[in-house]
Formats: C-alpha cells, sequence, structure tokens
C-alpha cells in the first residue's frame, strides 16, 4: 500500500493531465462566466454607440464652426457699413465738413499700396511657417482687443 | 477727450438698410447656431451616459470575474 503511494507521488508533470479539481457549484460558475461575456459584449456595443455619438457630434460641431465664421463675416462686413470717422476729427465738428471727405478719399489709396506691398513674393527665403487656425484666431482677437482698448482709453 | 461710443454716427440710409438686413441674417445665424449648440449639448449628455453605462459593465463583469476566481481559489 505504501508503495503504491510512493508511486503516485514521483508521478511527472505529464501525469497531471490525470488528475482533476472539483469546481463546487458549477452551475453559479457557467452562469458568470456567460454574465461576464455578455456584459463584455455590452461594452463593445457601448463603445461603438459612443463612436457614432463622436461623428455626429463631430458633424455638429463642423456645422456650429460654419455658423460663427459666417457669424464672423457679418460682424465684419456690419463693422463695414459703419462711416469711418476720424475720432479726433468727431470731437470738433467745424473740422466734419472740411477734413472728413478728404481724409477718407487720402487714406483709400493708402490702404491699397499696402495690399500692393503684400502680394509681393519674398526673395529666396524660407517660406513662412503657415499659421495654425489657433494662431490666426489668436491674432484676430488681439486686434480686436487694442480696438477695444482704443475705445476705453478715449 | 469724449468717448467715442457717446458721439453719433449718421449712417447713410442705403447702408442703414444693408445694416438692418445684416443684422437679421446674423438673428438668423444666431438662432442656428444655439440649436447647433443644443445638439451638441445633447449629444455629450448621451455620450457622457454610455460612459457611465462602460463603467457599470466592466465594473459587473470585475465583479463577477471575482466570483470565478474565488470559486477555483477555494479548491487550492
Amino acid at each position: 500500500m505504501a508503495k503504491k503511494v510512493l508511486k503516485e507521488l514521483d508521478v511527472d508533470a505529464a501525469d497531471d493531465q490525470n488528475y482533476f479539481v472539483s469546481i463546487g457549484n458549477p452551475t453559479e460558475l457557467r452562469k458568470n462566466i456567460l454574465e461576464s461575456s455578455k456584459k463584455a459584449i455590452y461594452c463593445l456595443q457601448n463603445y461603438q454607440r459612443i463612436l457614432l455619438l463622436r461623428q455626429k457630434k463631430q458633424a455638429e460641431m463642423e456645422e456650429l464652426r460654419t455658423s460663427l465664421k459666417e457669424l464672423l463675416y457679418l460682424n465684419k462686413k456690419f463693422n463695414e457699413k459703419l462711416p469711418k470717422y476720424k475720432v479726433e476729427i468727431l470731437h470738433d465738428p467745424k473740422k466734419i465738413s472740411k477734413e472728413s471727405d478728404a481724409a477718407l478719399k487720402q487714406e483709400v489709396p493708402k490702404v491699397k499700396q499696402e495690399k500692393v506691398k503684400e502680394v509681393k513674393p519674398p526673395k529666396a527665403k524660407a517660406p513662412p511657417r503657415q499659421k495654425t487656425e489657433l494662431e490666426k484666431l489668436e491674432e484676430s482677437l488681439a486686434a480686436i482687443e487694442s480696438k477695444l482698448s482704443n475705445i476705453d482709453a478715449q | 477727450m469724449m468717448p467715442e461710443k457717446n458721439v453719433p454716427v449718421f449712417v447713410k440710409i442705403n447702408d442703414y438698410k444693408e445694416i438692418l438686413d445684416i443684422v437679421d441674417v446674423m438673428k438668423q445665424k444666431l438662432k442656428e447656431t444655439r440649436v447647433s449648440l443644443d445638439r451638441i449639448k445633447e449629444l455629450k449628455e448621451n455620450e457622457d451616459a454610455e460612459i457611465s453605462d462602460w463603467e457599470k459593465n466592466i465594473a459587473e463583469i470585475t465583479k463577477r470575474l471575482s466570483f470565478i476566481d474565488s470559486a477555483f481559489f477555494e479548491n487550492d
């Protein structure tokens, strides 16, 4: 009998296949495995739904961006429609009649000259780095801020 | 110096009409913007709900896996 037990202890790893481990409450275990599979599938469904929602949100945000760009353009148009007075002239009513038309006419070619200068291509210089959309917006914001501070300072 | 905002500004009648049109279009655009923003908000809420659901499902899997683990561990 003792010899038989010793023989059993000497078995190598290959013989482990002949041993079994009992698992209590197998039904509950199976149920839990199936439930976790179900939940994993729910998680994948969540993922797919989130992807769809994000795509919709992206499209909606694109629409919002277009609307805001149009609003910005309209704001600009609105501003252009307002008369361009020199502030100093405004405070001196006598000057308005004499200088306002002349001043405006003189200012127009200046703007044109500046535009022509901008069109000239740079000579043998490295191409300027493309500004990001965020940088462009920062610049626009800075321009508006400076205009606002000018108005407040007066 | 007088602030610029206190000085009256005179706008040509043609420009004035155009300004009114522009303001109308701006109002319309602003309405569209608000609708768009509301939709984005709604989508974000839906996304948050999905993520919360996701979290619950993962918690459930963790719980069940812990049960499975303990069922095996009991035999050690």
